[in-house]
């Protein structure tokens, strides 16, 4: 029997076409004295009444439609399309649980972004690192040349040994005095820190209720790329933590200032070595010449201080390379190119180069013992604000490393004889430029929408985003409420990553994870690993890149481990997924399950006739029907699990369920 | 089709009676022939810039100092030369020792001021325009090695165009299929120990994605099934590396060493990517050692690894890397160089006009410099890559693998 939504949605795709089988979950807003049989209750609501022609005159005006209506969808399916691709994919209730309250309601609470996840935050609060601020984090975690170099200052061992120089005896007993040392300095692995940060992404794209903001934390860390390794690997869980998740439905200047300004983004980018040509004038030169010791005002005992001990330090020591200076134009390249104007955004060489100059000097303050004096003395020079030192959290701004002369950037004066201004400066007109709304707008419509993106609503959102001076929420919020965001539905239009790949099943199978690693083991298989694409661009967001003939396979090998209960740590209950029911051949149950695994597309029976199954179950005699034994109780019983879980390999592993 | 459905209906059935074969003895009945092309091409992308200056510095311009106080090696002068001499003009950068011998038995060689006539200094569009071939010209669909693919014979081996790599590079993009695979050990379905389950799941699943909407799916796992039968045949396991090359215990290392396995393997390869990162040496460039010196000596011995392992197909195969630009003239302040514009590549092969060093490099003066800073492009990378596939695969028009180009062939292989 063919629902009667098919035939006011048949026209749109195949895909769309409703399956009735006996499982289907009725809305929560449905009386559930109605008979079970099948009907999908989503097609009694107002929808099927109307339709396209509701627009009579005689009826007086109508309702004005949904943008689900005018495409075709009823609630349902459009409650099934924000999930799959607002979401990191529907759990078992969730569609009924967002159609009680209303599609309107979800897409505002999520505009919002509000999470009160209290199974969120208990499992995030087990993983170490995500109690630990960036200092606290550098500390137990440290970069491992940081313990090598702490070793040495402390004399346990000396640096000719453990490089091998003094022989290998020598070498060995330096490496045991190494790790002896750094046990009794607490120091932990640095590689903990990049599991538990894996970790903390998969709780939260699993258990988070805030699932929009979830999404687009994915999106703009992958906007913001910065590879875990090295200096920046301490420093990622604050910046996805503070720099950009809460600023993803907000203004886009402030998120863009986070992560300008974060340790994670100076490291990655190498901005940190940044500092002005030597034959450059910086700010501190020019307050240090008018700088008379008996002036009144000044406080001479900082300053001589400084102009004394700051030649001595161009960088952190441990950074030092020789007293060279000079600019490294990375920052100022990608800042451009990749997270604001775009690489057709106007610019070119000269802009670069002034842009590297008005950030030379963003800076880290130094860490580590040896270090401590310098640090302390860049945090005084703070006390006097004309000297222009400025210090955030670990973000110091160097006024002694900075180039204070005049710059031009995009065709903008920049006035000399300033410091941090200059930079902030930069990052405001960049952030508000044109190219900037388009080019932030298309990877949006790219990443919620399709591949090709229409430029209609590209357009539509860059002048949103203009007028609105870069409001991240109402240029999501116009998305979602495009024609072209509904258009979408019936295709399978976005391949889904990695990531969303793997985290789309387990919530599929309400599935608990107690081992994140081993889950995130998987998503590397799958072709993503999280936190380490090393190149600023971010993961490509395209189907293209994401499947290939190795990473089909392991897509495959995923859907099979999964279901086969090879997975270390990931509990689900494959029986309970039935429920209640006990289809006895295979055809009968990916009919059954497909509704629970992939709501609101092909029909069971279809996808079963597809995967060649039905011809060969039309032979299918039941050899234990009507057998009423334990025996036979308990061959049904283990049939079932084994059927139930070919049928979850082949719909996990199916083409359908690659698409979100 | 209907061989399909009886075989899926006699799976189902063993499934329930639990007789079926084991599953590799179907999978080889089920693998593709193809014809096989003897002849390889190893693309190796040295990913980040490779400063051609320090792989291939000249010997007797003064002004290289000038510009390099902290990064020029000696020449000359007390206690040796640091760099090797190639050819009394230029010299070798000391990690790349490991080619010395193939570059004097002229089988190796290097062309200087190579790159492309595009200005941009941003990797991904300067990486973008030399994998697709057409610099300057963005949204290029295709890749110029899956343009070169298309050109071939009737090779139908999913391993004809193979990237050594998780994710496919740009160069392969394109309507040929093309794979891309890490590692070939992670290539097997993880299926049931039980025997009709698995009979049943592999069938099934490909069928799925061989009756799938999706072009793009139903394109690459065809490739996939394709290539999991063929492997079953080979096996990597039990690999012999000859002439005792040892490769590097690194991802270029084991890819160049798997490229050598499918090529005795004969399993139809014809176009083997590999990926050599970490060229974007801004920050402590080094010089006899360093950042610079570690990537090419990873490169170096990787390469002379597999060409001593793949000796008795020397005839057949060519090695060529490239880089997305060179690197400024001058080093910056952190003892290192940004992003320039010409650099060097080098071809291996036993037809290669080896022992030199092709295309030529002018004083170093700022004058002489492209932008006043960096090496500029003499020769257009389009001009080998067209010579080294064109003739090695006797490419009937070569000018279609660069849509638009109407350039001079570099006279390289003989």
């Amino acid at each position: 029997m063919r629902p009667i939504s098919t035939l006011v949605v048949g026209v749109t795709s195949c895909l769309w076409l409703m399956a009735s089988t006996p499982t289907q979950k009725l809305p929560a807003d449905q009386p559930s004295a109605l008979p079970t049989t099948g009907v999908p209750s989503a097609s009694i609501p107002s929808v099927d009444t109307s339709g396209p022609e509701v627009s009579d005159p005689e009826k007086g005006p109508a309702e004005p439609e949904t943008p689900w209506q005018k495409v075709g969808l009823n609630e349902r399916q459009g409650a099934v399309h924000l999930l799959n691709r607002l979401t990191f994919g529907p759990r078992p209730g969730d569609i009924d649980r967002l159609l009680a309250m209303g599609l309107d309601n979800w897409i505002e609470r999520q505009l919002l972004g509000d999470s009160a996840g209290s199974i969120l935050d208990a499992a995030v609060a087990n993983l170490p690192v995500m109690a630990l601020d960036a200092d606290g984090l550098t500390d137990r975690y440290p970069h491992h040349a940081f313990v090598v170099s702490e070793a040495i200052a402390a004399g346990v061992m000396k640096r000719s040994a453990y490089q091998g120089h003094d022989g290998e005896a020598a070498r060995r007993r330096a490496e045991a005095s190494l790790d002896a040392f750094a046990r009794s300095r607490g120091f932990q692995p640095q590689a903990e820190v990049l599991w538990q940060l894996q970790s903390q992404k998969l709780y939260h794209a699993l258990l988070s209720e805030a699932q929009l903001r979830e999404v687009l934390t994915d999106f703009w860390f992958n906007h913001f790329n910065v590879a875990a390794r090295g200096e920046v690997r301490a420093h990622v869980v604050s910046y996805e933590d503070e720099a950009i998740r809460p600023h993803v439905l907000g203004d886009f200047a402030t998120l863009l200032r986070e992560t300008a300004q974060h340790p994670a983004m100076l490291f990655y980018l190498g901005n940190v070595h940044s500092v002005a040509d030597r034959h450059r004038e910086t700010p501190f030169d020019a307050v240090m010449e008018g700088f008379d010791a008996f002036s009144p005002g000044a406080e001479p005992g900082l300053r001589q201080r400084l102009e004394k001990a700051l030649p001595w330090y161009p960088l952190d020591k441990r950074q030092t390379l020789g007293k060279a200076r000079g600019l490294n134009e990375n920052y100022a390249r990608e800042l451009m190119e990749l997270h604001t104007l775009g690489v057709d955004g106007g610019y070119d060489q000269r802009d670069v180069v002034d842009v590297a100059r008005a950030f030379s000097g963003w800076t880290v303050l130094p860490q580590g013992t040896s270090q401590q004096g310098l640090r302390q003395l860049l945090m005084s020079a703070t006390e006097d604000a004309s000297l222009g030192f400025v210090v955030d959290g670990e973000f110091v701004f160097r006024a002694d490393l900075h180039d204070g002369e005049a710059k031009r950037v995009l065709g903008h004066s920049l006035a000399p004889g300033r410091g941090l201004e200059d930079g902030l400066e930069v990052l405001d007109l960049v952030a508000r430029h044109p190219a900037t709304a388009r080019h932030l707008c298309r990877k949006l419509v790219v990443r919620f929408v399709g591949d090709d993106p229409s430029e209609a609503l590209v357009r539509r959102l860059a002048e949103t985003f203009l007028h609105s001076g870069g409001d991240l929420r109402r240029v999501m919020e116009q998305l979602i409420y495009s024609p072209e965001f509904w258009h979408s539905a019936p295709q399978p239009a976005k391949l889904k990553s990695p990531f969303e790949l793997v985290v789309s099943a387990l919530r599929a199978l309400d599935a608990t994870v107690e081992e994140p690693k081993v889950v995130m083991y998987w998503v590397r298989r799958v072709g993503q690993a999280a936190y380490l694409y090393g190149a600023p661009t971010g993961f490509p967001d395209d189907g293209e890149s994401w499947i290939n003939g190795g990473a089909m396979l392991q897509r495959v090998n995923f859907a099979l481990a999964l279901a086969r209960d090879r997975i270390a740590g990931v509990r689900f209950d494959r029986l309970a997924l039935l429920a209640g029911l006990e289809p006895a051949s295979l055809e009968d149950t990916v009919a059954t399950l497909m509704p629970v695994i992939l709501p609101e597309r092909l029909p069971g029976d279809e996808l079963a006739e597809l995967a060649g199954l039905s011809q060969a179950v039309k032979e299918f005699v039941d050899p234990l029907a009507g057998d009423v034994s334990a025996r036979a109780a308990a061959l049904r019983r283990a049939r079932l699990e084994r059927n139930t879980t070919y049928a979850l390999a082949v719909l996990f592993a199916s083409p359908e369920f690659q698409f979100r | 089709m209907l061989n399909r459905r009886v075989l899926l209906k006699s799976g189902a059935l063993a499934m329930l009676s639990l007789g079926a074969g084991p599953r590799f003895l179907r999978r080889l009945a089920q693998a593709t022939p193809f014809s096989s092309s003897p002849k390889v091409i190893v693309p190796i992308f040295l990913r980040g810039a490779m400063d051609g200056l320090m792989a291939v510095p000249p010997l007797a311009d003064p002004t290289l100092r000038r510009w390099r106080p902290r990064l020029a090696m000696k020449t000359a002068g007390v206690g040796g030369p640091e760099v090797l001499d190639l050819d009394g003009t230029f010299g070798l950068h000391p990690a790349f020792a490991p080619w010395e011998g193939l570059f004097r038995a002229g089988q190796l060689a290097v062309v200087h001021g190579v790159g492309s006539p595009d200005p941009t200094r941003s990797h991904f569009d300067a990486q973008d325009f030399m994998e697709t071939g057409t610099p300057g010209k963005r949204g290029t669909s295709s890749g110029w090695l899956n343009r070169l693919a298309a050109q071939g014979g009737a090779n139908t081996s999913p391993f004809r165009a193979l990237a050594l790599s998780s994710e496919l590079p740009r160069s392969l993009y394109g309507k040929h299929p093309a794979l891309a695979i890490d590692d070939l050990e992670d290539v097997d379905l993880l299926l049931p120990n039980h025997p009709a389950l698995a009979d049943i799941l592999e069938p099934a699943i490909e069928t799925l994605y061989r009756q799938s909407d999706e072009d793009l799916l139903r394109r690459r796992s065809r490739s996939m099934f394709d290539a999991l039968k063929l492997l079953s045949q080979a096996e990597l396991a039990t690999y012999r590396r000859e002439h005792g090359s040892r490769y590097p215990e690194t991802r270029l290392g084991r890819s160049l060493l798997q490229i050598a396995f499918l090529i005795k393997a004969g399993v139809g390869l014809e176009i083997a990517c590999a990926e050599s990162d970490g060229w974007d040496t801004h920050v402590g460039q080094g010089k006899v050692r360093g950042t610079f010196a570690s990537r090419a000596d990873e490169l170096a011995t990787a390469v002379r690894a597999f060409w001593d392992d793949i000796e008795a197909h020397h005839g057949d195969v060519v090695v060529l890397t490239m880089t997305e630009f060179g690197r400024t003239v001058q080093e910056n302040g952190t003892g290192g160089t940004d992003h320039g514009h010409g650099s060097c590549l080098f071809v291996l092969g036993n037809r290669v006009d080896g022992g030199k060093v092709h295309g030529k490099l002018p004083s170093l003066e700022e004058e002489n410099l492209f932008e006043g800073r960096d090496l500029p492009v003499d020769i257009d990378f389009r001009s080998v890559f067209t010579e080294v596939a064109g003739k090695h695969f006797a490419v009937a028009d070569p000018k279609a693998i660069f849509p638009g180009w109407d350039g001079p062939q570099l006279p390289l292989l003989r």
